[in-house]
């Protein structure tokens, strides 16, 4: 009975999103799109950009990747329409693609170009997940991990430069074709931000609860230091070009795909399974944002250490949904504002986390984990309380 | 869980499944291997047809990838170089020839007023030597993945001698070349085979007076003609080149012998171009006025045009040797025959143009890409009268210029008029109508990829820069760019094309016996009134 029920809540749900074209299309942009994106830092340190400059633009993901900001922006000039999300997306994907040989040519350097390209697919907000027929058929993580096994061949044959360039020049033709066969409409509710409020609730939380919000910031900034350079740093330990690095990453990452859809399947039932549960899920995921960064430095250069690594990681995304959600609960009505302002504080980190890469990746690394540790020991605090 | 959600969810599941299965066993009625009834053998010539198109075309893909980047991309030289000469060899022996047949053998007996084509199992036969030909042609790729993979113990390279087999490179490279080379004569004597049951289908089974045949019809026969000329030169020298390679004779080996060779291939190879143009012309001439609610303007014209184009495309072989150093003499009056060309095309074009003024023009799929054809068929005839001229074709070629002429014709051109073919009697062989939505987003697209890859492929020609290679200068970077974005959105749109006619093979409303309202319309259309 429950699967004929799940059967059933499908149905309701997919039907307002076919045609199953429309939908498939779409999806594919989206999950190229989300892909794709997960390289071009690792892109942008090969060609030699400045690390602080990949840092920022870390930052500039972080910030404008949530796409209610970039929403705003858009809605502010009167151009919230779902076609023109899309048609800017598919207009920055072609700024990428066009990016290493515009920059020669108009002596603009490669990574402002980069900085043009975010600028439109951030109002999108695509990034490999969203509500459709599909996602609501085969679970979240099926397109992005089709996306990434896709990838990896193409990296192994082009390397990280001209395979990823294929990549984006692929993602472009997708996405006009989605235009071609018409949006699905992509309701998204704007909310209200008031930072008066949000710092009025703060002031009135418990201790425990106030623990709970340093937690989220010392391990969420401590991943912002490395978070833009993770996949590039990665690449770079893996292989002496970044050629044979890229795939393996790429099958990496679909190995933490596979892992965090897994264990969001099994949530629901870990939960509930006892009231410990909860907090030991978030403890495990911050223990692996802890570790995840010295693991990339100090983990020796085979394809299988940096399996089980993308694999804990994706393992731990559990626990960071856990985390989300008492937060969440924590600040009622401003969780939004909440995270707006944390993603210009994460900004900030990801900056900063460019300029110690450049300095030595080891101080990166290792400043992140020790944030970790300070934001661990902040929730442990808060659950021994 | 209530009880009616539980019933229309199981009424759904229920329903799809079988869909499907009709679905398949339909498909599996639709293309039964051992039948030799006209329309059986047309579908399976149309299915074989697309499906080796969508094979090409992931080649181009895969060419336009590795020129994403200047130096060395995706692919090493030499397989971009047996991508190119599969692609080319794919696109013309195994998509445009056998989809052309293909709908010709669904719709000549009704439109010559028979009920058969002739000789059903020669007919039959010609289909059935395609598949192993395409095969063999591009088992050396195969193999080679193999080899890749371990899976083989020996590698075979890839041919890398492009379409034109020019010795004496066809003779000496490695073994992928006899592979090639045996998968294209199998193809060209299924040819042969074709056109014959076409000439004589024409010739034998038409109860239709002469001075009522229509336009597709007499296209086509001009076509097999061509085919029973020029093919078997192609065949005896394969033969001859095979036996260059595995017997050790010499006919073409160097001084004479290339000299030799590119006179035999052209004798066949110009030829060919109007055996792939002709059923798209005839196509464009036939479904046009049908679209727009007038009779062809100028029919007669149009008839002598086409066999105008069938007598003087043997006479402009030569233009593809311009520079060769054949006796100016010579190749002054091939450059003469070549601008001559010229005037049954604008025959042609004018007759469509004019076809249309005035008329009661409606947009559906089969007329969009007629339109679509014309419009590149200008494009390609204007870039080809320039390329006829001697002194412009000594500057241009090998470059990428003749690689956008040709692609104009061939892409915008020949494929356009055989979707609007496929899209026009696509009711006939299957019974089914298929989403126009759809049909629009591939034509729209296709049409915007034809004119990004090709027009930045006609400006990097314009620019010199040579085909057929892997790596070129940075300053064609841009350009270069452009085009394959371009070619990207042309290959996703084929995707749609293929949605579009699964879809409709699943769900599509039967097509009835007039699917495209032309009988209000009072527009003859013979095709359907057999039905
Ligand atoms: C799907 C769209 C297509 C694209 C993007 C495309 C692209 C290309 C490119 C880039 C080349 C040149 C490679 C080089 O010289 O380095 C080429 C060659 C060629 N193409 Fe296409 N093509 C397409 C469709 C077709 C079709 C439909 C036909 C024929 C019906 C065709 C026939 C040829 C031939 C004959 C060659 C010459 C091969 C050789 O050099 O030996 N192409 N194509």
């Amino acid at each position: 009975m429950t699967l004929l029920s799940t059967a059933r809540s499908v149905a309701v749900r997919v039907r307002p999103y076919l045609p199953a074209e429309r939908v498939v299309v779409a999806r594919a942009f989206d999950c190229a799109l989300g892909a794709a994106a997960w390289f071009v830092p690792a892109w942008l340190l090969t060609v030699g950009t400045p690390l602080p400059v990949i840092g920022v633009f870390g930052g500039l993901w972080l910030v404008l990747g949530r796409p209610e900001h970039g929403r705003r922006l858009l809605a502010a000039a009167g151009l919230d329409a779902t076609a023109v999300r899309h048609a800017l997306a598919v207009a920055g994907v072609t700024v990428w693609t066009l990016a290493p040989i515009v920059a020669p040519l108009s002596g603009v350097p490669v990574w402002a170009w980069f900085y043009l390209g975010v600028l439109g697919i951030a109002p999108y907000g695509g990034r490999g997940s969203r509500p459709d027929a599909l996602t609501v058929l085969l679970g979240s993580a099926l397109g992005p991990l089709l996306a990434l096994v896709a990838l990896t061949p193409l990296l192994a044959a082009g390397g990280l430069v001209a395979g990823l360039q294929t990549v984006f020049a692929i993602t472009a033709a997708l996405g006009v074709l989605s235009l071609s066969l018409g949006v699905p409409r992509r309701p998204l509710a704007v909310p209200t931000l008031s930072l008066a409020a949000l710092t009025e609730r703060v002031e009135r939380l418990s201790r425990a609860d106030r623990r709970l919000l340093l937690a989220d910031g010392w391990t969420r900034g401590g991943l912002a230091l490395v978070g833009p350079v993770f996949v590039a740093f990665s690449i770079q330990r893996l292989g002496d070009g970044m050629g044979e690095g890229a795939a393996v990453v790429a099958a990496c990452l679909a190995l933490g795909v596979v892992a965090a859809a897994t264990v969001h399947r099994l949530l629901p039932r870990l939960r509930a399974a006892s009231v410990w549960t909860p907090p030991t899920l978030a403890v495990g995921g911050l223990v692996v944002s802890t570790t995840a960064p010295l693991a990339v430095l100090l983990a020796p250069a085979t394809p299988l250490a940096f399996a089980g690594t993308f694999l804990a990681v994706g393992v731990g995304q559990a626990g960071w949904t856990v985390l989300a959600d008492e937060v969440d609960a924590v600040l009622g009505d401003h969780h939004a504002t909440y995270r707006a302002a944390r993603a210009v504080g994460l900004a900030l980190a990801a900056s900063v986390g460019g300029v110690l890469f450049a300095v030595d990746p080891a101080v990166a690394f290792v400043l992140a984990s020790a944030a970790g540790v300070v934001g661990t020991g902040n929730y442990l605090r808060r659950v021994a309380a | 869980m209530s009880g009616p959600a539980v019933e229309y969810l199981t009424a759904r599941l229920r329903g799809a499944f079988a869909t499907l299965l009709r679905a398949l066993a339909t498909a599996g009625r639709a293309l039964d291997p051992l039948a030799i009834d006209h329309l059986t053998v047309a579908r399976l010539y149309v299915v074989f047809g697309t499906v080796a198109g969508l094979w090409g075309a992931t080649d181009a893909m895969a060419l336009r990838a590795e020129a994403l980047t200047p130096g060395p991309g995706i692919w090493p030289a030499e397989t971009y170089a047996g991508f190119f000469t599969t692609h080319g060899v794919t696109m013309l022996f195994f998509f445009a020839t056998p989809v052309s047949f293909g709908l010709a053998s669904a719709v000549l007996p009704r439109l010559v007023g028979s009920d058969r084509m002739a000789f059903p199992r020669l007919h039959a036969l010609g289909f059935w030597l395609l598949p192993p030909g395409l095969l063999v042609a591009r088992a050396p790729a195969l193999l080679d993945l193999l080899a890749d993979v371990g899976l083989l113990g020996f590698r075979v390279r890839p041919p890398v001698v492009g379409w034109t087999l020019y010795t004496p490179l066809s003779v000496q490279a490695g073994t992928g070349v006899d592979l090639l080379l045996v998968g294209l004569s199998l193809a060209s004597l299924s040819s042969i085979l074709g056109a014959m049951v076409v000439f004589v289908t024409v010739f034998e089974e038409r109860t239709v007076p002469w001075a009522r045949l229509d336009l597709f019809t007499w296209s086509m026969l001009v076509a097999s003609v061509l085919v029973l000329f020029a093919f078997p030169v192609l065949e005896s020298a394969i033969v001859v080149l095979l036996s260059d390679r595995m017997l050790g004779t010499g006919h073409f080996a160097p001084p004479g012998g290339p000299m030799a060779f590119q006179h035999l291939f052209w004798f066949f190879g110009h030829p060919e171009v109007y055996v792939l143009v002709l059923p798209s012309m005839g196509v464009l001439s036939y479904v046009m006025p049908r679209f727009a609610g007038r009779r062809l303007f100028g029919e007669r014209a149009v008839v002598y045009s086409t066999l105008a184009l069938g007598v003087l495309s043997f006479g402009v072989w030569g233009h593809h040797m311009f520079v060769t150093g054949v006796d100016p003499r010579v190749t002054a009056s091939f450059m003469a025959v070549t601008l001559a060309v010229a005037l049954p095309s604008a025959i042609k074009t004018f007759a469509w143009l004019t076809t249309l003024w005035n008329g009661a023009i409606r947009l559906e799929p089969p007329m969009l890409f007629c339109l679509g054809a014309v419009a590149w068929f200008v494009v390609g005839g204007v870039t080809g009268v320039l390329l006829a001229s001697i002194p412009v074709d000594v500057v241009y070629h090998g470059t990428y210029y003749v690689v956008a002429h040709f692609h104009f014709m061939l892409v915008g051109m020949v494929a356009f008029g055989l979707f609007a073919g496929g899209y026009y009697w696509f009711p006939l062989l299957t019974g089914r109508k298929i989403d126009a939505r759809l049909a629009r987003a591939h034509f729209w697209l296709s049409m915007l990829g034809v004119k990004v890859t090709f027009g930045a492929l006609l400006a990097l020609g314009l620019d010199g820069l040579p085909r057929r290679m892997a790596t070129y200068p940075v300053r064609f970077a841009p350009m270069q760019t452009v085009a394959t974005l371009g070619a990207f959105v042309l290959g996703v749109a084929q995707l749609v094309f293929v949605w579009a006619v699964v879809r409709a093979l699943l769900v599509g409303d039967p097509a009835g016996d007039d699917p495209w309202d032309l009988r209000d319309r009072a527009v003859e259309a013979r095709e359907w009134s057999s039905r």
